[in-house]
């Protein structure tokens, strides 16, 4: 985990927790050129860890973890007072109805897939999230 | 007692042990019996001898009266028309009993016919049921799989996509050399990896239009054939990549198991081919330089174990954490340690190979110590006959 630029000044800072060191690299290298301050965890723990002590200004969050389920992490993520006003973005592959309803009740603020978003298509989200 | 089948309609079981005159005749006027069991009122028997009891009754006080006495010829000649009387009667009846009699045998034979049917529709339900229930399950194996495969392959496509539309907005010349390089990098990787999980899904959909489930009429087949065969297609591939790659084919015939062979030559392979990916092997580049020191051995055993018979497959690589073994076969995991090393894998191998096991009846699991290794583990049961 690690952190890129300093999230103490107006720069705004994501969080995204993603078990592939790869689409973490393809995802921080877009969001620092974008300008935003870049966490990222490869744990839902780490990620719940680091979402309460830097408190980001949106998470970004993958479904399929490594031995984890995405859910699972979102749903301890609204329960932890410190944690739960903080919009969270589900990014992953996976494609099933059933998860999406799952991740809207419990109260992720939106849903995209992967393969039809591209890094510019995620970024252009973030800030019509982040401005509301 | 005339016996030819068209006087003796029934025979004995048409006896009404309740008519007074069977018991108390110890007689069994068969043709009167089989309408006096219905009812005392309808014995057909009674009415012809109280009819003949009231000619008797009736004209011998006639005879009586005229002639003062009762001669033999009024008794011979009352009980002559008795007989006579007697047969026509019988005559006719039997007619009557002749056709109740057709009539219960037909009803008899309808509800015979209507118990069969209903036993067939039964047997047909039932294979229906049967037959649904399969169906049910191989549309959730293939609806699982369709999951599985998508979400494997929108994950390279996806990275490959971001690569380029990164490149497409100009992003990439903004960024460091260093980092320009490890992206293009990345993407081929991906690109890679999407050719083995094509491959992967095209084998794993071969099975699916097939039947995964072993059923009586599954042949038995030797197992340690299998291994063998699936060994020796991978004796090149070991030797490219600087594995020992070790098979001790048992020495006494092992029990044959029901099942497919094309089947547990893929479950087989897919467990060699993730030891081999797994193990320490000199020709791979991204390892860490500790590891090139060992000499990478995967090793192929098959034993009986009681019922069953077992085959294992152990790699002396990075070893599974033990709270992942368990998930390891279900969709989309991989333990954790594994993504550190370099890993070609689709995640289906696993899947598919549990998907077969199960098919078989049998069981797979493993066993692991880290930085020692793992021992993949299928085993199947042997053939009744």
């Amino acid at each position: 985990m690690r952190i890129y630029g300093n999230p103490m000044d107006t720069k705004l800072t994501i969080l995204l927790i993603e078990d592939d060191p790869d689409q973490i690299f393809l995802y921080q290298s877009k969001f620092e050129l974008e300008g935003f301050g870049m966490l990222s965890a490869r744990y839902g723990s780490e990620g719940l860890k680091l979402a309460r002590e830097q408190k980001p200004d949106i998470i970004l969050l993958d479904l399929v973890l490594i031995a984890e389920n995405g859910l699972d992490v979102l749903a301890s993520m609204k329960k932890d007072p410190l944690v739960k006003n903080i919009p969270v973005m589900i990014l992953t592959n996976l494609e099933r109805d059933d998860a999406k309803t799952k991740a809207k009740e419990l109260g992720a603020v939106d849903f995209l897939t992967k393969a039809n978003m591209m890094p510019s298509d995620v970024v252009r989200r973030i800030r019509e999230i982040l401005k509301k | 007692m005339k016996t030819n089948a068209e006087t003796t309609v029934g025979g004995d079981k048409y006896l009404n042990y309740n008519c007074w005159l069977v018991k108390n005749l110890n007689y069994a006027p068969y043709r009167r019996c089989q309408y006096c069991r219905y009812r005392f009122r309808n014995c057909l028997f009674l009415q012809y001898q109280i009819v003949s009891v009231a000619l008797a009754v009736i004209i011998l006080p006639l005879f009586f009266l005229v002639e003062g006495k009762i001669s033999a010829l009024a008794i011979i000649s009352v009980f002559a028309s008795i007989t006579v009387f007697g047969y026509f009667f019988n005559k006719s009846t039997e007619k009557i009993i002749k056709a109740q009699f057709a009539q219960e045998q037909a009803t008899q034979k309808l509800k015979e016919l209507s118990d069969m049917l209903e036993v067939k529709v039964e047997d047909q339900t039932q294979d229906i049921i049967a037959k649904n229930a399969r169906l049910e399950k191989l549309l959730q194996v293939r609806s699982e799989f369709l999951d599985v495969a998508s979400h494997q392959l929108r994950t390279p496509v996806s990275m490959i996509r971001g690569v380029l539309s990164m490149i497409r907005d100009g992003d990439l010349e903004h960024l460091p050399r260093d980092k320009q390089a490890q992206f293009i990098e990345n993407a081929w990787q991906k690109g890679a990896k999407l050719d083995i999980i094509i491959n992967d899904i095209l084998a794993a959909s071969e099975f699916d239009t097939q039947t995964f489930m072993v059923d009586s009429h599954t042949p038995a087949i030797s197992l340690e054939d299998v291994v063998d065969q699936v060994v020796k297609g991978f004796q090149l591939e070991a030797e490219r990549r600087g594995i020992e790659l070790v098979w001790r084919p048992p020495k006494k015939r092992l029990p044959r198991v029901k099942g497919r062979v094309n089947f547990l030559e893929q479950a087989i392979s897919n467990l060699i081919s993730n030891a081999f990916k797994y193990t320490p092997s000199t020709n791979m580049v991204k390892e860490a330089r500790s590891r090139r020191d060992k000499k990478g051995m995967v090793e192929v055993t098959i034993r009986q174990v009681r019922q069953d018979i077992v085959v294992g497959v152990s790699d002396n690589g990075i070893g599974i954490p033990k709270e992942e073994i368990k998930k390891l076969f279900e969709k989309f995991v991989r333990a954790s340690n594994a993504t550190a090393m370099y890993t070609d894998g689709s995640g289906l191998g696993l899947f598919i190979v549990r998907e077969i096991v199960e098919g078989h009846h049998g069981k797979v699991w493993a066993e692991s110590e880290l930085n020692k290794g793992s021992t993949f583990f299928i085993s199947l049961p042997i053939a009744s006959n």
